[in-house]
């Protein structure tokens, strides 16, 4: 399954050539295949870690933090106990994350709702707005 | 034994027509199940914001009974008194 080139792995994830050869030279990327003529072929798995890599990104994990927990996703029963502490340390900060974003969520549900159920503006923002000012 | 005092919150904001109708309901009810044990408390939302979001309040009116949401928009008079004889019963 899959055999994706690397302009197939642009379009589908928005990633450059120069950042998924500086991957895999990191070694966040390992064992990419090639075809006989040398280009790089990218796996289901590969991708599959690509994706990982952007989430983890995205939640401001450093390259060497993502390195580790792929190494781990490769091989949990015998990661390193440092590993397994980054692990455990990444869940802690995620969940607090999920509450806040929760929290951030039902906050503009309440604002969304309140400003469209009202004919005369949006009283909640006026009335933050005023409290502000006091 | 006195019964114990029932808590009931109506959550609103300036400018919600249906907040004050939902006000209205909640005192005839109360007028009629002659209850001297239930609180009731007027919340507005700009004021209490970060309480009426974490009892979950998504929109107004609000209506909760001992700390509960239990109506997220305006309930009939009927469902009303269940829910506030249900709390009687449970205190």
């Amino acid at each position: 399954m899959g055999d994706y080139r690397i302009g197939d792995i642009g379009k589908q994830l928005g990633l450059t050539a120069d950042t998924l050869r500086y991957y895999e030279k990191i070694g966040l990327l390992k064992n990419i295949s090639r075809t006989a003529s040398g280009i790089r072929t990218y796996s289901d798995k590969d991708i599959s870690h690509l994706k990982f890599i952007q989430r983890a990104q995205k939640m401001n994990f450093s390259l060497a933090e993502i390195k580790d927990l792929l190494q781990m996703r490769e091989d949990p029963q015998h990661a390193r106990s440092e590993v397994r502490a980054l692990s455990h340390r990444k869940l802690a900060e995620i969940e607090t994350h999920l509450q806040d974003l929760t929290t951030l969520r039902n906050e503009l549900a309440l604002l969304v709702n309140l400003c469209t159920g009202s004919e005369d503006g949006c009283p909640i923002i006026e009335g933050i707005e005023e409290s502000h000012k006091t | 034994m006195p019964d114990s005092n029932i808590d009931i919150e109506i959550f609103s904001v300036p400018g919600c027509h249906k907040c004050g109708k939902a006000f209205q309901l909640v005192e005839a009810v109360l007028k009629e199940l002659d209850n001297k044990t239930i609180n009731l408390r007027r919340v507005d939302v700009v004021d209490e914001f970060d309480y009426a979001v974490a009892l979950g309040i998504r929109a107004t009116p609000g209506i909760a009974i001992n700390g509960v949401l239990v109506f997220t928009t305006m309930p009939s008079a009927e469902a009303l008194r269940k829910a506030i004889c249900h709390n009687e019963h449970q205190e």
